[in-house]
């Protein structure tokens, strides 16, 4: 982060992790929430379903019956036009695992919370990053916030790479479990206004809308030809190098509004002169974690992903 | 051209048309045969056909499309005078 006066109006919150992301959401003005609700689930769609009950926030929330379900329902909703999100946490991930590749390869803007959390067994709640790490090669742009403030940031800006039109790709912005999700720290949150300026409604046309009356067309059927899977795919590589170059842009309009500057892709602590270079992403990345590796006395250096 | 340009013809999205699946008429293995001299004209083959491939023509007879026709049977088994007998496909003559 470099500070540098920021053009919106922003609010000193404090917040746990999981609301951070309702909040981002509640900004976005998402269309479309679907969520089952029940362990793994998180605060964030409790929250958003409050949001939406005290008219906070005009979204349509789709209670369903299984994670495989809520992706499905919010893919659906992307694929007719709408800005839409989710949340999930491991084993909830593995549940909606195949519908992943289809929202992906389908080229539909979508945003989802990944709390990232221990994947059984033993059955357990804590903090880890398997459950976020085996969607890797399933097409969608991840990312990993570092602090609650992260949090919100990564969430807010994910629709604004989402819905490029060079990208075209679903993001998961992935926040630890209980040491981001459930510890509440400050942040500052841009009015809605600023927002709104910032963020406008997304295009319902782009990449296409299925729609009842609309143009008539199928998505994902049996092609004519056998290259074409791989064609699609390798137009998914080519807009994944593009979405590189679209979030140092995303970012740094972001850091102009909010005078948060970040990466865009990694960040580096003491690279010039290192021995060793230790590879992180997450909560567990930052100052803490190399004054304590100091104290080893190791020549390292940090790369934060 | 954009990615969203680049999905479509086939690639991600297809349109109805004519064969947009392909000749799926290559899938068959048994042929429904129409016997002219048993078939009142009806419709019903036409009617209950789930690809389309039977047409209902002015005269009020039936033509079947064999480049699309999967041979699934149904108007054979619909047919309230068995006029339509399935054939086994194989050899090189028709």
């Amino acid at each position: 982060m470099s500070s540098q006066v920021p053009l919106a109006k922003q609010v000193r919150k404090v917040l746990v992790g999981d609301h951070a992301v309702a909040e981002a959401v509640k900004l976005a003005r998402v269309n479309v929430i679907s969520a089952y609700p029940i362990t793994p689930q998180t605060l964030i769609v409790e929250r958003i379903s409050e949001m939406i009950e005290k008219g906070e926030l005009k979204a349509d929330y789709v209670r369903v019956e299984s994670e495989f379900a809520a992706l499905a329902t919010v893919y659906g909703a992307a694929a007719g036009g709408a800005r839409a999100f989710t949340a999930t946490s491991s084993h909830g991930l593995f549940y909606m695992y195949e519908m992943l590749w289809w929202a992906a390869a389908s080229r539909v803007p979508l945003v989802m919370a990944v709390v990232t959390r221990v994947v059984g067994p033993p059955w357990n709640i804590h903090d880890e990053h398997t459950d976020l790490l085996a969607i890797r090669d399933s097409g969608w742009i991840i990312g990993m916030a570092q602090n609650v403030q992260e949090a919100f940031d990564m969430t807010l800006t994910a629709f604004k790479i989402s819905e490029n039109d060079r990208v075209l790709l679903p993001v998961a912005v992935g926040l630890d479990g209980f040491i981001l999700s459930h510890t509440a720290e400050p942040l500052d949150v841009p009015s809605q206004e600023d927002v709104d300026a910032w963020l406008p409604p997304r295009n319902p046309r782009i990449p296409y809308t299925i729609e009842p009356g609309g143009e008539a067309i199928t998505m994902g059927n049996l092609p004519g030809n056998d290259v074409y899977h791989a064609l699609l795919k390798k137009y998914m590589d080519e807009s994944m190098e593009s979405a590189k170059k679209v979030i140092s842009e995303v970012y740094n309009e972001y850091g102009k509004l909010t005078g948060r500057r970040y990466g865009p892709l990694t960040e580096c602590y003491r690279c010039s002169d290192a021995k060793y270079l230790a590879v992180s992403m997450g909560a567990w990345s930052g100052g803490d974690i190399m004054n304590a590796i100091d104290s080893l006395g190791m020549r390292v250096t940090q790369l934060v992903c | 051209m954009g990615v969203a340009e680049k999905l479509r013809g086939g690639l991600l999205l297809s349109t109805p048309a004519e064969g947009a699946g392909g000749r799926t008429g290559t899938w068959r293995v048994y042929r429904p045969v129409i016997n002219y001299s048993k078939c009142t004209k009806c419709g019903l083959c036409w009617l209950y056909c789930p690809e389309n491939v039977i047409e209902w023509l002015e005269d009020k007879s039936v033509r079947i499309n064999y480049d699309y026709c999967k041979g699934c049977g149904i108007c054979a088994d619909v047919c309230p005078v068995k006029a339509i007998d399935m054939i086994k496909e194989g050899g090189w003559c028709e």
